[in-house]
């Protein structure tokens, strides 16, 4: 089984390239599983046109029901879920559903689970796909914008405490060309100085919004169009394993002056 | 490491399980129940009000409020208290439970009074201080007694002869002084009284709460050891001469004779105390307190001394007693385990005492607490087969 975990500033699209490199994997042929590490649980809503009920939901209720649900293509959808904001401690969360998850086996039968993850490693709870042996590759989802890269450069350094004591690795950066300044040689000098490489470009397009309102993936939406194209490539990129490396995270001055040019 | 000290919590749960009228409330896991609960039985068994949470995994993830709320309901319904002393844990802390908005939401008729004690927030005594200091909120300014009173402040509910102690400590006052609120001690009327008194008398701890109260009622405050022996009494006495213009010289004398006919027969024996290496261990103000009533009284010989809030590790006090050539050990329970290595007794006086009851009145201050405590001391010399040699020179 090949397990990749997900990471990137929020809002950066990663629910989306996640949905969409799932698809593209289950077009394949291959055993697909999804699972959404965010309180808001909706990472899988492109994939099953609706939202689902969360592992933490039925936890709290102590319902019986069951927590992982057939989406497009056969892809197995799981969310974590969470505590409304401001309450609780979603990182904790975040551990709890994915020790349920392993516990109930669900995602046994699979060839690839996608890890969705939060935002920024903030805290242990987040870190949890790195530790444990439940992801052995991390990808980074960027823009050229500085924020972008700086909380990139910020996981690596959550990626290299792990990979240090673990098997899990950085295996690529994704580049994201939706932003103000569309420029992918930042997250490709970005990928190599701290070791790996470029492991795939998705263009800006007005494509994925409109999927996204149509509570589906663009692969499904619109699967010849050069987006789509995108993500089958990174897909396969993902697959085939890229260049799986233990990050040298870089300083912040080091940050500013890749953004800079 | 071994801990010298319990944790804000435990010091919170100590300054207000005392006090008659309500009932503790801990925000917590089920080990700062179980473990404050363990504390308090050996002090008193038939009252133990308080009750907790149970903080489960899914209260960490969604947030403890709900269970809060339902915990705040719960202990009305069981227990019908004037006031819920909402105590916070660590737990709660982390993932920063809105517990005000809780505590100001309940619908009951018992007031809320909440104090933050998180564990790692501080240790035993920072919690009894907080905890002290938040009772303030349920005095009202008073007009001061006509006759001289004073509130006695840095009792603990578990303190072993906490009982008998106050009992003497009343007698010491031998009717000149009235002693208006024990802190904490007390009644739920006799807290709100408190601020009618003239003096609050400070045994170690609540020293916050003291100042509080000065500021806020123009009670002025004096902070005294813990009054083990004469010296212990002269001290008290001194203070309230000072501040009340009155005069102990006769309950003075007859301290004194009182403990010198009582220890008349024992002499001897007393005299092998003379000199003799001891090693202490307690809270600022007791340890104090009872340093100086073995140096001063006794002729015994401090070899290792340690105030358990400002000790890191047990093991470092432990560690300088084993290199001593003490023979007698004064402390709490959680040093039973070296004076049985060191096969030397152990006279148990601070806080916490589970290992041993206390149902007479047999009180380790005043006249005839000294007597007891000499008493207890050579007991257990002569109750420790090595030691009791030392007795017969």
């Amino acid at each position: 089984m090949k397990k990749i975990c997900v990471y990137g500033k929020g809002g950066i699209g990663k629910s989306t390239t996640v949905a969409n490199v799932a698809a593209a994997l289950a077009e394949e042929g291959l055993r697909v599983a999804v699972v959404g590490c965010d309180p808001k649980a909706d990472s899988t809503r492109c994939l099953m046109g609706r939202r689902i009920p969360s592992v933490l939901d039925q936890l709290r209720t102590g319902s019986a029901a069951p927590v992982s649900f057939t989406g497009y293509r056969d892809i197995l959808c799981v969310e974590s879920g969470g505590p409304e904001p401001g309450t609780g401690c979603a990182g904790r969360g975040i551990v709890a559903a994915l020790r349920e998850i392993q516990d109930r086996g669900l995602l046994e039968d699979r060839d690839v689970v996608l890890y969705d993850v939060l935002g920024d490693v903030v805290c242990g709870g987040f870190s949890m796909p790195l530790r444990e042996a439940i992801a052995d590759d991390v990808y980074l989802v960027t823009t050229s914008d500085f924020m972008a890269v700086y909380a990139a450069n910020n996981i690596c350094r959550g990626v290299k405490k792990y990979a240090e004591s673990g098997g899990v690795r950085l295996s690529g950066v994704v580049y994201n060309g939706r932003s103000g300044r569309d420029d992918p040689s930042v997250a490709l000098r970005f990928a190599r100085l701290v070791g790996t490489e470029l492991a795939g470009e998705i263009p800006m397009s007005p494509l994925i919004g409109r999927a996204e309102l149509e509570r589906r993936t663009v692969l499904e939406a619109y699967p010849d169009s050069p987006v789509s194209q995108s993500f089958r490539a990174l897909a396969s990129h993902m697959y085939a394993r890229g260049a799986r490396c233990i990050p040298t995270p870089l300083s912040d001055e080091e940050v500013e002056s890749l953004c800079r040019g | 490491m071994k801990t010298a000290d319990g944790c804000k919590l435990f010091g919170a749960h100590q300054a207000l399980t005392g006090i008659q009228g309500g009932v503790v409330l801990l925000h917590s896991v089920v080990g700062c129940n179980f473990g404050s609960m363990a504390f308090h039985a050996a002090c008193d068994m038939a009252d133990i009000r308080q009750t907790c949470t149970v903080i489960s995994d899914s209260d960490v993830i969604f947030g403890g409020e709900e269970s809060l709320s339902r915990a705040l309901r719960h202990a009305e319904e069981l227990c019908s208290p004037e006031v819920i002393f909402l105590v916070t844990g660590c737990v709660s802390d982390i993932i920063q439970d809105d517990v005000h908005s809780a505590a100001k939401a309940f619908q009951g008729r018992a007031r809320v009074v909440t104090v933050e004690a998180a564990g790692y927030r501080g240790g035993l005594e920072d919690g009894y201080e907080a905890a002290l200091t938040s009772l303030s909120e349920l005095m009202s300014p008073l007009p001061t007694a006509e006759t001289p009173a004073i509130n006695l402040l840095g009792l603990g509910a578990d303190d072993h002869r906490a009982g008998p102690d106050l009992e003497a400590l009343r007698g010491l006052l031998h009717g000149k002084v009235r002693l208006n609120t024990v802190l904490s001690r007390c009644s739920l009327e006799e807290l709100r009284r408190a601020p009618s008194a003239g003096l609050n008398v400070v045994l170690g701890r609540g020293v916050g709460l003291a100042r509080e109260m000065e500021r806020r009622f123009g009670i002025p405050f004096e902070v005294l050891d813990y009054p083990y022996g004469l010296t212990g009494a002269e001290g008290l006495w001194h203070c309230l001469e000072r501040r009340f213009g009155l005069d102990f010289s006769e309950e003075l004398a007859s301290f004194r004779r009182r403990t010198a006919e009582g220890l008349r027969p024992v002499y001897s024996y007393l005299q092998a105390l003379y000199g003799m290496p001891v090693s202490l261990i307690g809270s600022g103000a007791r340890s104090r307190g009872m340093a100086r009533f073995l140096i001063r009284e006794l002729g015994m010989e401090v070899a290792c001394q340690a105030e358990r809030e400002a000790l890191t590790d047990l093991e470092d006090f432990f560690d300088r007693v084993r290199a001593s050539e003490t023979a007698v050990l004064f402390g709490s329970s959680f040093e039973a385990e070296l004076a049985e290595e060191l096969e030397i007794p152990l006279l148990r006086y601070d806080y916490p005492v589970f290992d041993r009851l206390c149902v007479t009145c047999r009180p380790y201050v005043g006249a005839d607490g000294t007597l007891c405590l000499t008493e207890d001391l050579l007991n257990e010399i002569m109750g420790t087969w090595n030691q009791k040699g030392a007795l017969y020179q």
